[in-house]
């Protein structure tokens, strides 16, 4: 081998971000002003202190995930209004909940795979063993 | 320490894994990721009981398959205590690109 070929991506020409060696100076980043992040009485949906409680979250009950029938946006609609107005109709206000916030409900112990079937499945624990099932089949 | 023996252990040994030496290799692999998942799930659970003592349990079992291994076949990790330092097997190993069973 007498030659090597950088991969494409690693040409420093093309990433002008780093004229600045040290980073972003904090002057430019506005949102810095609040030194430690968003104080706890701005976010109201703090008031709930262990998440949302698991019998509010109807989609819970299918436990092997969302059939893949009842998730019309995989149709890839043609143009994108349709495909916001499908999403629009969607759309119900879900109680206590907020937009763009994840809420994942506690693992407890249970009894794990024997190790060698753990990683088979990909996880060592039959709860968090969500094989995808493309058309909403039961195993 | 006994080795984990559950009628479950040969199921999921591929078909294909054929030598004894990736038998071995698999079980290391297969403990090593139970212990990073109930490691996960103590990163969350710091003071679960029984994650622990199934953390300890098959740490045990982790160390003594991979020193099994490393005894019998040669280095797995390039400082594990048990390596033989009489010569520098490491460079001895099948790498990645030389091993049938990911070609």
């Amino acid at each position: 081998m007498s030659e090597i070929n950088l991969p494409y991506w690693s040409t420093r020409r093309d990433m002008s971000e780093m004229n600045i060696p040290y980073g972003t100076p904090l002057n430019d980043m506005s949102e810095m002003n609040i030194p430690y992040g968003t104080p706890l009485k701005d976010m109201s949906e703090m008031n709930i202190p262990y998440g949302t409680p698991l019998n509010d979250m109807s989609e819970m009950n299918i436990p092997y995930g969302t059939p893949l029938n009842d998730m019309s946006e995989m149709n890839m609609p043609s143009d994108n209004i349709q495909a916001n107005d499908m999403a629009e109709k969607k759309s119900e206000p879900c109680p206590k909940m907020v937009l763009a916030m994840a809420y994942v409900p506690k693992q407890v112990w249970e009894t794990p795979y024997e190790v060698t079937e753990g990683t088979h499945r990909g996880t060592l624990f039959p709860e968090l063993y969500k094989p995808f099932l493309g058309g909403g089949n039961k195993p | 320490m006994k080795m984990d023996t559950t009628p479950n252990m040969n199921m999921f040994i591929h078909a294909n894994m054929t030598s004894e030496r990736e038998i071995a290799l698999w079980k290391v692999q297969a403990y090593e990721f139970a212990l990073v998942e109930v490691g996960l799930f103590l990163d969350m659970n710091p003071n679960d009981k029984t994650a622990l003592s199934y953390f300890k349990q098959y740490r045990d079992l982790k160390h003594q398959a991979e020193s099994d291994f490393t005894k019998k076949y040669g280095p797995i990790t390039m400082d594990h205590m048990d390596n033989d330092l009489s010569s520098w097997k490491w460079i001895q190993n099948p790498w990645p690109w030389e091993n049938e069973s990911e070609v």
